[in-house]
């Protein structure tokens, strides 16, 4: 598989796939904006309504879970149909399956990190501490990022 | 191009589903909030007459924004900015009634003006606020109307009406009242003002004579009405902030003001009304 043999040679550098991250949170961010626009402060807004009112509460809850599934499906849904979000396409890298084809299941369990910053910073800390190419998910699902910059080199 | 396609496909579909949950889930402002309802012009009980008629204010849009504000959590008390010379008695009545219902504090400022039925509405309220120059009290009611016989008779005209009951045609402006009819009136009259003295004097914790030699239809300006126990400060919208601030026990608040929005619906709701007929006799705390 072409793939393979770009993914055993190339694997996509940490600065390229921090900028397509920063691309797809912009997009995000757009189409967050009608949710965002309700000017939830999810942290500090979540404890108080709990004080105030367990309806409230209830609906901060909600909304946190629907802006995360929106998160995790943006990624998911793209990188399973296509390989690539936005940001990868525009950044030329890629994911691929280190198995024959990269399910649904591997798609998600890979980005589920992504909900929340936190989380997706303690999922990096493969890449810092072992001076890994994958985060802890990505070795899990068996999924690992390439550049398409290379092709041009193979 | 069918990775760009599925990509402004999916993203679409997601802001569709975030934007639909926007319009479905309301999250309430956590900041703590005091409502201002401005209460200006003539106080009705119906609605209002006319789109050009700017100069009366209806007390169910009153209560509704009382009741808005009651609802909203965050609100923690209401301001009413009275500006308003009264109006009819049960409209008065109404937002004064439901003043005293309400469990958050009330603070009336009075801006302008702020006597008769709106007097009667402020009196209700927690605390009142006024100007040293506001005019206020003016503890009175009156019933007028305009009576066309002589022009009627003038112009040759006579005016016909058959009625079964004594007092039915009370009021008509094409006939003169009959001495009778004036004591009926004025008997009724009587009834309002006893029962408006009353309310204040309860509402005020006055005592009912004092208010009764007050109720001479005088009104009395900010500072004398506070000499005279019919106000509580003297000073204007930050002054009656801070009162409800502290009555409530909050620190910071944010100012929401609640106004009526007139749409084209409204327009012509309130053209409809024109076409309607009624008596002209009208009693008012005005």
């Amino acid at each position: 598989m072409k793939a393979d043999k770009i993914m055993k040679t190339n694997p996509a550098s940490l600065w390229m796939r921090i900028s397509a991250y920063l691309i797809d949170i912009l997009l995000l961010a757009v189409v967050l904006y009608p949710i965002r626009s309700l000017n939830i402060d999810y942290y500090s807004s979540f404890l108080h309504a709990a004080s105030k009112s367990p309806l409230l509460a209830w609906n901060l809850f909600a909304i946190s879970m629907i802006t995360a599934l929106i998160i995790l499906f943006y990624f998911s849904l793209l990188e399973h149909k296509t390989g690539q979000t936005l940001g990868k396409l525009l950044m030329k890298i890629m994911v691929v399956s280190k198995n024959k084809r990269m399910t649904f299941g591997d798609a998600l369990l890979r980005n589920v990190s992504k909900i929340h910053l936190i989380f997706l910073l303690a999922d990096c800390l493969n890449i810092l501490i072992n001076r890994s190419n994958q985060r802890y998910l990505e070795k899990y699902s068996n999924t690992e990022v390439i550049s398409l910059w290379a092709k041009s080199k193979l | 191009m069918g990775k760009i396609k599925t990509i402004i496909i999916t993203v679409v579909l997601l802001w569709i589903i975030a934007y639909s949950v926007s319009l479905f889930v309301e999250i309430p402002d956590f900041e703590d909030k005091v409502a201002i309802i401005p209460i200006e012009n003539t106080i009705t009980a119906g609605a209002l007459k006319s789109p050009v008629q700017q100069n009366v204010v209806s007390s169910s849009k009153i209560i509704e924004f009382i009741e808005k504000a009651e609802k909203d959590s965050s609100v923690r008390g209401i301001i009413l900015a009275i500006n308003s010379p009264g109006g009819t008695v049960v409209g008065s009545k109404e937002i004064a009634d439901k003043i005293k219902n309400v469990e958050k504090p009330v603070v009336a400022w009075i801006r302008e003006i702020g006597t008769s039925g709106a007097y009667w509405i402020a009196s209700a309220s927690d605390k009142i606020v006024a100007d040293e120059l506001s005019l206020t009290g003016s503890i009175g009611v009156i019933s007028s109307y305009l009576e066309f016989s002589g022009l009627l008779e003038s112009f040759n005209v006579t005016y016909e009406s058959l009625t079964t009951g004594r007092y039915k045609e009370l009021g008509s402006p094409f006939k003169e009242l009959t001495e009778e009819e004036r004591s009926f009136l004025q008997k009724k009259l009587n009834q309002i003002h006893d029962y408006f003295v009353e309310e204040v004097a309860s509402n005020r914790n006055l005592k009912l004579t004092d208010v009764e030699r007050l109720a001479t239809g005088e009104f009395f300006l900010g500072k004398e009405a506070l000499e005279l126990g019919l106000v509580d400060y003297l000073g204007g919208k930050d002054l009656a902030v801070n009162i409800t601030k502290e009555l409530a026990g909050v620190e910071d608040v944010k100012i929401v003001v609640y106004e009526q929005e007139r749409g084209l619906f409204d327009i012509l709701s309130m053209l409809k009304q024109d076409f309607a007929f009624g008596s002209s006799l009208k009693i008012e705390a005005r």
